[in-house]
C-alpha cells in the first residue's frame, strides 16, 4: 500500500540504518525517522513543483502577451526562479513598527504549511506497479478541507496584524471571500461523499464514473470555488493589486513575502490536483492501461492549471460585494440543488428506487 | 455594532492612480463616504518657467505636460503663439499637424485602455495596447527623431517633412489597426465581469458635467455633443469627414465606448489628412534658423484645441519681446478630476479605481 | 458567460503569434531612424562662437566656455559646452546654429565610467565611439 514509506525504509536498511532491531523503542525511532524523511521529501517535491509551476506560468503568460518571458538565467530562463529564490533569501526581513510581531511572523507559515500538508493527502495513483500514496487514512477528504480552511485564516491574520489600512481591507476581503466560497464548496463535496459513501480520496477517485459526469452542477460550483480558493484573478480579492496595492501581504518583504508568493502558485497546483482527483477520477487507471495513473493525474492537473492561468490572464476582477452575491445567491442554492440531485443518484445507484 | 469611518490615503504612490494623484478617502467598510483628490505632486512650474524662455523653447515644456499625447500639447501652444505673432503657416504643415495629432490621440487612448484594464485587474490588454502604441511611436520617431518628447510641431510649420518610407508604414498601420482594435475591444466589450464593473458606476449627469466645466470624452459620454474640432474648427477639421461619438448614460461604460469609437474616428481623420496633404513647403522659412528668436508678439491670445482629454487651452500674453510675458494652461483632466467626489461617493473602493481610470487623468498636465 | 469565453479565445489566439520583444543589447533596434536625435556633437572648426545655441537652449544645458582652439573665425575663443545630464535632445540648437556646426548625432548610448556629464568642447567634438575608445 504505502510504497514510498516502504521504499525509504528499504533504502535505510540497505545503507545500514536500522533501529528496529533494538526492540520496541527502536522500532518507534525507526518509524519516526522514516516519516521525517518522507515529510522532507514531500516538502522538497512540493517546492520543486511550485517552482516549475511558476516557471510555466511566467512563460505561458509571456506567450499570451507576445513577450518572451524569463530567458536570461540558464537556457530558456529555467534557473530564473532559483535566482529569484536566492534573492528572496538575501533580502531584509522588514517588520514595521505598528505590527503585532508574533502574529506577523506566524501568518506566512499558517498559509504555507497546511498547503504542503495537503499535498500529502492526494492519492497520486499508480506508476508502474507502485501506488504513490503517502497517507491513506479514512478521512483524507475531511483533512484536505480542514487544511484548506486554514489558509484564509493565515491571510486574515496577516492582514490584521500588519497594522496597515490596505492590509486590513485585504484581510476583511479575505474573510468575505472565504465566507462566500467555502460553504458552496463543502456542500458540493457533500454530494460526492453521499454518492461514493466514502471520505477517502482514493475511494472517491477510483469511482467508475467520474463525478464531473455524475454531478455537473457540483463540478461547476466546485470549479468556481476553487478559483476563489486559490485567490487569483478574477477572484483575487484579498490581494487586489490595483485597489489595495497588495492587500493582506503589503507589509511583508523578503522570505516571508516569498512564502506567500510560493503559496499562491502552490495553491493553484493543489487546486488542480484536488479538482481532478475528486471530479475527474484523479490517479485511477484507465480500464485498458494500468500503471499510468500518476501520468493521467498530472495531465488532468496541468489542464486545470492552464485553465486557471488563462482565467488569471484574461479576466478582470469581480467586485467584492458582487462576488458575495454570487456566492450566497447563486452558488449556495445551486449547491443545495446539487445535494438533492446527488441523493437521487445515490438512491439510484444503490437500487433503492 | 459600532460604525467606524477610517481614513485611507490612496496615493501618491499607488499602482492605479495614474501617476501621483492622492485621494484622501473616508471609508465605511468598503463604501466610500467622501473622496477628496489632492493634486500637486508633479508640479514642475511649467507656466512660470515659460516666462524666461524664447517662444520656441517653451514648446518643450508643452511636450512634458501631457506625456502621452505630446503632439496635442505642442499644437495648442503653437496655435496660440501663431495667433499672437501672426505667423503664416503653409498648408502642408497644417495637414501634417492634423495627422500627427490624430495619431497621437489614438496612442493616448490606447494607453488609457491598457491602464484601465490594469486597474480592473486584467493584465493582458495592457500589452496588446502598448504593442499597437509602439507602432504609432515608431511612426513619430520616423517623423521627428524622438520617441516621446517630439518637439515636432514648431511655430510656423513642422520640424521636418514626412520621409519617404513613412507612407508604407503608415498604410500598414492604417490597414492593420482596426483589426487589432477589435481584438482589444473583444476583451472588454462583452465581458460580463467588465460590464458589471462598469455599467452604472461613476455616474455623471450632463448638468453636473457642464457645471464642473468638464470637456472631452467624459462630457460626450454624458450625452452632450461638444467637440472643439466640430464646434470651433481649427486647422482643417472643417474639411475632413468624421463623427463625434457620444453616449447617453454618463457612466464608466459609456466613457469606455466613446473613447473606443474615438480611436476609429481619429484613424479616419489621420488617413484623410494624409491623403489630402498637398505638396509644398512644410514650414515658414521666416521662423526658422535665427528667425526662431525673432518671433515677437504684443497682446494676448488664447487657443483652444481638443486634446484626448478635452479642451486644452493655452493663453499667451506677449509684451513685444521674443519671450512670453505669461503663459497659462487650461488642463482638461484637472476639471474632470474635480468631479471625483461627485462620482464616487457612496460606491465601493473598486468602483472608485474604475471611475478614476475612465477619467484618464495625466498628472503632468493636471499639475503642470 | 459568452463574453468571457470570447475574451479567453482572443487571448489564446495570441499564443501562436510571435513575441514583439526586441532583445535590445544583442539585437539591434529595427526601427532606429536616421533622424534620431541623440547626443549633441560639435564641429570645432566651423563654430563662430555666436552663443545663439546657449540662448535658445531651454534648460541651459548648452553654455559657452572659454576653450583654447584656433579656427580663425572664433576670435573670442568661446565654444559651447553641453551638460548631457540636463539636455533634452529638443534639437533647437541644431536648428538655430547659423553655421551648422552644432548638431544632434545618432548616438544614444551615453554610459561612461566617469560621472562627468558636462561635455566640454573637446569632448563634445568627438563622437561617443571615439570617446569609448579613448577610455
Amino acid at each position: 500500500m504505502n510504497t514510498i514509506i516502504w521504499l525509504i525504509n528499504f533504502i535505510l536498511k540497505a545503507i545500514g540504518i536500522n533501529f528496529a532491531v533494538y526492540g520496541y523503542y527502536g522500532q518507534l525511532i525507526q518509524t519516526v525517522l522514516v516519516d521525517l524523511i518522507g515529510a522532507l521529501l514531500i516538502f522538497l517535491a512540493a517546492a520543486i513543483t511550485i517552482i516549475i509551476v511558476i516557471y510555466i506560468f511566467r512563460k505561458y503568460m509571456a506567450d499570451l502577451q507576445q513577450r518572451i518571458g524569463p530567458n536570461r538565467v540558464g537556457p530558456y530562463g529555467i534557473f530564473q526562479l532559483i535566482a529569484d529564490a536566492l534573492k528572496m533569501f538575501g533580502k531584509e526581513d522588514i517588520i514595521p513598527d505598528n505590527t503585532d510581531p508574533l502574529l506577523f511572523r506566524f501568518a506566512p507559515y499558517l498559509v504555507f504549511i497546511p498547503l504542503i500538508l495537503s499535498y500529502l493527502l492526494i492519492p497520486y495513483g499508480s506508476l508502474y506497479h507502485w501506488l504513490i500514496i503517502f497517507t491513506n487514512v479514512k478521512v483524507t477528504l475531511l483533512l484536505v478541507l480542514a487544511f484548506s480552511a486554514m489558509v484564509p485564516i493565515g491571510e486574515i491574520i496577516a492582514g490584521f496584524s500588519s497594522g496597515s489600512k490596505y492590509s486590513l481591507l485585504g484581510g476583511i476581503r479575505a474573510a468575505a471571500q472565504d465566507l462566500s466560497y467555502e460553504i458552496p464548496m463543502v456542500l458540493s463535496l457533500v454530494g460526492v461523499i453521499i454518492v461514493s459513501s466514502s471520505l477517502n480520496l482514493y475511494t472517491i477517485s477510483s469511482n467508475t464514473i467520474p463525478f464531473a459526469i455524475l454531478e455537473p452542477i457540483g463540478f461547476f460550483i466546485f470549479f468556481i470555488a476553487m478559483i476563489a480558493k486559490i485567490a487569483v484573478p478574477p477572484l483575487d480579492l484579498p490581494e487586489s493589486e490595483s485597489e489595495l496595492v497588495s492587500g493582506f501581504n503589503i507589509e511583508y518583504s523578503g522570505l516571508r513575502f516569498g512564502i506567500f508568493y510560493l503559496g499562491v502558485f502552490g495553491n493553484i497546483f493543489f487546486a488542480s490536483l484536488f479538482i481532478s482527483t475528486v471530479y475527474l477520477g484523479g490517479g485511477s487507471d484507465l480500464p485498458w492501461i494500468s500503471g499510468l495513473g500518476y501520468i493521467w493525474l498530472l495531465i488532468k492537473a496541468f489542464i486545470f492549471m492552464f485553465i486557471f492561468l488563462t482565467l488569471w490572464i484574461a479576466l478582470p476582477r469581480i467586485r467584492v460585494d458582487k462576488f458575495m452575491n454570487i456566492g450566497w445567491r447563486v452558488l449556495l442554492p445551486l449547491s443545495i440543488i446539487n445535494l438533492i440531485w446527488s441523493v437521487g443518484i445515490a438512491a439510484l445507484m444503490s437500487g433503492v428506487i | 455594532m459600532e460604525e467606524r469611518i477610517i481614513d485611507v490615503n490612496f496615493g501618491p504612490q499607488h499602482p492605479s492612480t495614474h501617476g501621483v494623484l492622492r485621494v484622501k478617502v473616508k471609508l465605511n467598510g468598503e463604501t466610500i463616504v467622501n473622496a477628496e483628490p489632492i493634486i500637486g505632486y508633479l508640479h514642475r512650474n511649467a507656466e512660470k518657467l515659460s516666462e524666461d524662455k524664447f517662444y520656441p523653447s517653451v514648446a518643450i515644456f508643452m511636450d512634458r505636460l501631457d506625456y502621452v499625447s505630446n503632439h496635442n500639447m505642442e499644437l495648442g501652444y503653437v496655435l496660440a503663439v501663431e495667433k499672437l505673432a501672426e505667423v503664416q503657416v503653409p498648408e502642408r504643415a497644417n495637414w501634417i499637424r492634423m495627422m500627427v495629432v490624430e495619431l497621437n490621440r489614438i496612442a493616448s487612448h490606447l494607453v488609457w485602455a491598457g491602464t484601465m484594464g490594469l486597474d480592473l485587474g486584467m493584465i493582458t490588454p495592457f500589452f496588446y495596447t502598448f504593442r499597437e502604441r509602439e507602432k504609432i511611436i515608431q511612426l513619430f520617431e520616423m517623423l521627428s527623431g524622438a520617441r516621446l518628447t517630439y518637439n515636432y510641431i514648431s511655430i510656423g510649420g513642422v520640424y521636418k517633412d514626412i520621409p519617404g518610407e513613412f507612407k508604407d508604414k503608415f498604410l500598414e498601420f492604417y490597414n492593420e489597426f482596426p483589426k487589432r482594435l477589435d481584438e482589444i475591444q473583444s476583451l472588454f466589450m462583452e465581458n460580463e465581469i467588465f460590464i458589471q464593473r462598469m455599467k452604472g458606476i461613476g455616474y455623471l449627469s450632463p448638468e453636473k458635467a457642464m457645471s464642473y466645466s468638464i470637456t472631452g470624452p467624459v462630457l460626450r459620454a454624458s450625452g452632450i455633443k461638444y467637440d472643439i474640432r466640430k464646434n470651433f474648427p481649427y486647422l482643417y477639421y472643417d474639411k475632413v469627414d468624421f463623427e463625434i461619438p457620444t453616449a447617453k448614460d454618463g457612466d464608466n461604460f459609456s466613457r469606455f465606448i466613446v473613447r473606443m469609437e474615438e480611436m476609429r474616428q481619429s484613424l479616419k481623420i489621420a488617413k484623410q489628412a494624409f491623403d489630402k496633404m498637398p505638396e509644398g513647403e512644410y514650414f515658414n522659412p521666416l521662423y526658422r534658423k535665427q528667425g526662431l528668436i525673432k518671433i515677437k508678439g504684443k497682446g494676448e491670445s488664447y487657443s483652444r484645441t481638443e486634446s484626448p482629454r478635452g479642451e486644452f487651452g493655452v493663453y499667451v500674453i506677449g509684451d513685444g519681446t521674443s519671450k512670453p510675458y505669461r503663459v497659462r494652461i487650461r488642463s482638461p483632466a484637472f476639471h474632470a478630476l474635480s468631479a471625483t467626489n461627485e462620482m464616487v461617493k457612496g460606491s465601493k473602493i473598486a468602483d472608485m479605481i474604475a471611475t478614476l481610470s475612465t477619467l484618464d487623468p495625466v498628472f503632468g498636465e493636471v499639475d503642470r | 458567460m459568452k463574453g468571457i469565453i470570447k475574451g479567453l479565445i482572443t487571448v489564446t489566439k495570441h499564443m501562436f503569434r510571435k513575441p514583439v520583444t526586441v532583445q535590445y543589447p544583442e539585437e539591434p533596434i529595427p526601427w532606429h531612424t536616421k533622424r534620431f536625435r541623440g547626443r549633441v556633437i560639435l564641429n570645432l572648426d566651423s563654430c563662430i562662437g555666436c552663443t545663439l545655441c546657449a540662448q535658445i537652449c531651454p534648460n541651459h544645458a548648452d553654455h559657452m566656455v572659454h576653450y583654447e582652439y584656433e579656427n580663425g573665425k572664433n576670435w573670442r575663443k568661446i565654444y559651447p559646452a553641453v551638460d548631457i545630464g540636463v539636455c533634452t535632445y529638443c534639437g533647437l540648437c541644431q536648428e538655430i546654429c547659423p553655421t551648422g556646426s552644432i548638431r544632434l548625432s545618432n548616438e544614444f548610448e551615453l554610459a561612461h565610467f566617469d560621472r562627468d556629464m558636462d561635455y566640454l568642447p573637446d569632448r563634445l567634438s568627438r563622437t561617443e565611439t571615439e570617446l569609448k575608445y579613448h577610455d
